[in-house]
C-alpha cells in the first residue's frame, strides 16, 4: 500500500510497482485528478495551490485505503496527492485500486475519491491569470445517507434511513443505543463471492 | 503552562496569523473561549456564537478531537492545536 502527500511519482512506475503486489490481480483501475480551466468560481483558473495537514491527512488517507481493501476485497492500492502548486493540465491526484476483478477495482477507486474529497484535510485555492483568488469550498461530496444502486449513487430520505437502521438493528439483534455506520453497495451480478 | 494554536487555509488568511501562543491551563473549550475572546471581531471566521462553526474541525499534536469532547479534553504544556476547515481536496 503506497500513501503519500507532495509530488506525484511516475505513474507507470507507480502501475508496476502495484502489479508486482500480487499474482491475484485482473484489473486495475486508475483515477487520475488533473487541473481544469473552468474553476468552481474563477473561469480562468491557472494554478491551483494544494495545502493540507499533512500528518492527519496521511493518516486519513491511510485509513480511507485500509478501508477500500476490506469493502472491495482488493489485492492492492496506491494513493497519491500533489501539495503545493499545480498548473492547468497538471496532474494532482493518483488513485490505483487492484482487485481480482474490474468492478471492485471501478468500484473501489470511486469510494477512494469520494470520501477523500470529505474526509482528508486537503485544500485547493484557484488563482486566475489576472491574479484573483478563490479557495474552493464546494464540490464535497454531500453528507447523508447514499445508496449505491448500480453504481448510481442516490440520496435517501431520513425516514427511510431510520427504517433501514431498524431492519439491521433487528437482523443483529441490537438494542438501538449501538452507534452503527451503514454503507450499501450493490452487488454487481458479476461481482463473484468474497 | 503555554499551548501553540495554528490555523490552516482561509481561516489562516482571514485571521491574518499562522499561529499563536497562549498561557493557558485547563479545558479544551476553555482555551477556545480564550481564543474567541483574544480574535474579537475576528473569531466569527471559526466560531459561531460559543461554538464552532460546522465545518472546522480541531485537532491536538494530530490527533482531530470530537466537539462533543472538547470540555472533558484538558490541554498540557506544549500542546500543538490546530484549527483547520473541511477538506475539499481531489
Amino acid at each position: 500500500m503506497r500513501i503519500k502527500l507532495g509530488k506525484l511519482d511516475n505513474l507507470a512506475e507507480m502501475i508496476d510497482e502495484i502489479k508486482k503486489s500480487s499474482d491475484n490481480i485482473g484489473a486495475i483501475v486508475i483515477f487520475i485528478g488533473v487541473v481544469r480551466r473552468k474553476g468552481t468560481v474563477l473561469d480562468d483558473v491557472e494554478i491551483l495551490h494544494y495545502e493540507a495537514h499533512e500528518e492527519i491527512a496521511k493518516e486519513m488517507l491511510r485509513k480511507i485505503a485500509d478501508e477500500a481493501v476490506k469493502m472491495f476485497n482488493l489485492e492492492d492500492v496506491a494513493i497519491e496527492h500533489f501539495i503545493g502548486d499545480a498548473k492547468v493540465g497538471e496532474e494532482t491526484v493518483y488513485i490505483l485500486t487492484a482487485a481480482k476483478h474490474r468492478k471492485q477495482a471501478f468500484m473501489a477507486a470511486e469510494y477512494i475519491i469520494d470520501e477523500l474529497k470529505y474526509r482528508v484535510p486537503i485544500w485547493k485555492k484557484e488563482i486566475s491569470s489576472n491574479g484573483l483568488k478563490n479557495w474552493v469550498k464546494e464540490g464535497r461530496p454531500k453528507k447523508g445517507f447514499l445508496i449505491y444502486i448500480n453504481g448510481k449513487a442516490i440520496d435517501v430520505s431520513e425516514k427511510l434511513k431510520m427504517k433501514i437502521l431498524d431492519l439491521v438493528r433487528e437482523e443483529l439483534d441490537l438494542s438501538g443505543n449501538e452507534k452503527i455506520e451503514l454503507k450499501i453497495y450493490s452487488k454487481p451480478q458479476n461481482w463473484e463471492e468474497i | 503552562m503555554v499551548v501553540k494554536i495554528r490555523f490552516f487555509a482561509w481561516l489562516r488568511e482571514k485571521i491574518g496569523m499562522n499561529s499563536i501562543e497562549m498561557s493557558y491551563s485547563g479545558s479544551l473549550q476553555g482555551l477556545l473561549n480564550e481564543l474567541k475572546r483574544y480574535l474579537k471581531k475576528k473569531a466569527d471566521v471559526i466560531f459561531e456564537d460559543s461554538s464552532l462553526k460546522g465545518d472546522v474541525l480541531i485537532s491536538v499534536n494530530n490527533k482531530l478531537i470530537p466537539i462533543k469532547k472538547l470540555k472533558d479534553f484538558n490541554v498540557k504544556d506544549g500542546d500543538v492545536i490546530d484549527i483547520f476547515p473541511m477538506g475539499i481536496g481531489g
